[in-house]
């Protein structure tokens, strides 16, 4: 039985390889918004579990840092000062470092003092402990354990200096679950040459008091401290976030032109070889509308088609990329049903845009000099 | 089906095309009563086509009032008169290849504002049972024979119920039998529903079926010959 819907499907069968290659077009657009949602979201999750992977309420940095791994307070008088403003419940001090162990690109290493919640924190999911607060000893997350075949008494070797497996844990995040965790102030000796420091100060806040109200005391009372309590705060003192928010945006309009452009060509192509059909449907009675209707209905298939395709192969890429970059061992990619509500909207959208301006061509096309096409 | 036929009145039509050097209607007047069979009859270009599509709203004349069933039409008319009173038979069937006998008729009464589905197909398939084709509904463009593809033409033609249909050359690629054939079904559809049917050709032996032969020179109508003269 004959419908509208039928009859763009069956124009869309006329140039097979055509709606091949232009399906191909958009299910590229919607590829690259699969992947790079999957992983930019993963990266968000992957921030976000760390704001409060220890349980804290808000993170101190130092004032005016780009990137939050760069960021170093003096701990112990920033502490001090923390402790005896009102609603500072706990504080405990975070330093972090990056090296490698081959064949690991790189591994994360936290220095965290024993006795101080975090770490209490994190040995909640796991064994073991520090005997004291510059032994050369390490506690490992799980992955990294499973990957560098490690376990309790088994020893490791972090920029020449050996330390000794004491403990394991495990959190959920790829991110902690591949790091090493290290005594703070060996961790200060060692790898930042000695002295006071941390990268950031989390701080727990005292029953009943609101957090953010209580950073913001913070930052009043310390101006040289920024606090972060949430994803929407980092920018603060990271600017990645903000990056990869306009990326994402690059990302999602690349992928729409590249839609638009495949599917108006396509249909540029296939309106201009039915432009004797145009003029005959006119000549039965077809409306505009409905000349307007039926190309952006095959413009809309085609994007249909390019989203199907898309989005498996999206995954499937995102899962190779994760295989070959070592992806997965930081992050999780993200599959929300949010990356596939983008990806048909992008397809979407490529349709409309890319199916209007053909449409409105084969609208505005005389019925009596179409029919006279040749 | 159809509620009868409808007449046509057109009074110094002009045409032109490419900045007036082509002048393919020059004043022409034509009268045509509600369920007559007309013939146009003239030599290739004095401008049948020309009225054919004017007639039948896919073109609007330079000058002149045209009067279809006795009303002027406006320009956002014109495609509700194409959908709801008008069925057109070309020289080439201009069926739609990638759709089956049965869809190519059902093309006409397809879009917003169509009759249902069920509806649709029903009707196609009596009209395609009336131009004796009820076998070979399934059959695409590519696997009919000429005369077969003019047939589902006049069913599609048909397919809105119209009240004037519009023929140009229908037979003009037919063998003479098929070409007999489609002449027999348009007359008997003329006959027996009342339809105003024009028909436009250059055979004589075609023309003689009409009740009426116009012949047309120059873009001009040619007076016609007293009767019994």
């Amino acid at each position: 039985m004959l419908t509208l819907f039928g009859y763009a499907l069956k124009n869309l069968g006329r140039q097979k390889l055509r709606t091949f290659l232009s399906a191909l077009g958009v299910m590229l657009g919607v590829w690259l918004v699969v992947v790079f949602s999957a992983v930019s979201g993963g990266i968000l999750n992957t921030v976000s579990g760390m704001l409060s992977q220890f349980g804290e309420d808000f993170h101190c940095y130092k004032a005016g840092v780009a990137d939050q791994f760069l960021s170093s307070v003096e701990e112990s008088r920033t502490r001090k000062r923390l402790r005896a403003l009102p609603g500072v419940r706990e504080t405990a001090s975070v330093l972090t470092w990056f090296t490698r162990i081959p064949p690991t690109d790189f591994v994360v290493l936290i220095g965290l003092r024993p006795g101080e919640f975090a770490l209490e924190s994190l040995l909640s999911g796991g064994r073991g402990g520090f005997s004291g607060p510059e032994a050369d000893e390490a506690i490992v997350g799980e992955e990294i354990a499973r990957r560098l075949k490690l376990d309790v008494g088994g020893k490791i070797t972090l920029e020449g200096v050996e330390f000794r497996v004491t403990g394991t844990f495990a959190t959920g995040s790829p991110l902690f679950d591949n790091a090493v965790v290290l005594p703070l102030e060996r961790m200060q000796a060692v790898f930042r040459g000695g002295g006071d420091i941390a990268n950031y100060i989390a701080v727990k806040v005292a029953r009943g008091r609101d957090a953010r109200e209580v950073a913001r005391s913070v930052e009043k009372a310390m101006p040289d401290l920024s606090t972060v309590a949430s994803l929407e705060e980092l920018p603060k003192v990271d600017q990645g976030l903000r990056k990869m928010r306009m990326w994402s945006l690059v990302i999602t309009v690349t992928a729409t032109v590249i839609g638009w452009l495949f599917v108006m060509l396509a249909m540029v192509m296939s309106v201009f070889e039915r432009t004797r059909e145009v003029g005959i449907l006119r000549a039965v009675g077809w409306t505009q509308r409905n000349i307007v209707l039926l190309v952006l209905l095959e413009a809309v298939f085609l994007a249909l088609l390019g989203v199907a395709a898309g989005i498996p192969t999206g995954l499937l890429g995102v899962e190779v990329i994760s295989r070959i970059t070592d992806l997965s061992i930081y992050i999780a990619p993200s599959f929300g049903g949010a990356i596939y509500l983008k990806a048909f909207l992008v397809a979407l959208l490529a349709a409309a845009t890319g199916g209007i301006y053909p449409a409105w061509r084969a609208a505005r096309l005389r019925p009596v000099e179409a029919i006279r096409h040749e | 089906m159809s509620d009868g036929g409808l007449s046509i009145r057109a009074e110094g039509l002009t045409k032109a095309y490419e900045d007036g050097r082509i002048r393919a209607l020059r004043g022409l007047s034509i009268e045509i009563e509600a369920g007559e069979f007309a013939a146009i009859m003239g030599p290739s270009g004095c401008g049948k086509s020309t009225l054919l599509h004017i007639l039948g709203g896919l073109d609007r004349p330079d000058e002149g009032r045209l009067l279809l069933g006795g009303r002027e039409l406006a320009d956002r008319e014109l495609a509700a008169y194409r959908s709801g009173r008008v069925g057109f038979i070309f020289q080439l069937h201009n069926l739609i290849p990638v759709l089956n006998a049965l869809e190519n008729v059902q093309v006409p009464m397809l879009g917003v504002g169509g009759p249902p589905r069920e509806e649709r197909r029903s009707r196609a398939e009596g009209l395609l049972e009336a131009v004796g084709l009820s076998a070979r509904l399934r059959a695409r463009p590519p696997e009919l024979s000429g005369g077969e593809r003019q047939r589902v033409a006049v069913a599609r033609a048909l397919a809105n119920d119209p009240d004037l249909v519009l023929a140009d050359e229908p037979t003009g690629s037919l063998d003479q039998e098929s070409g007999a054939r489609i002449l027999d079904l348009l007359g008997r559809l003329q006959r027996e529903l009342g339809t105003t049917l024009v028909l436009v050709t250059h055979d004589e032996r075609v023309a003689a079926r009409a009740g009426r032969v116009l012949r047309m020179l120059d873009g001009r109508i040619l007076p016609e010959p007293a009767a019994g003269g």
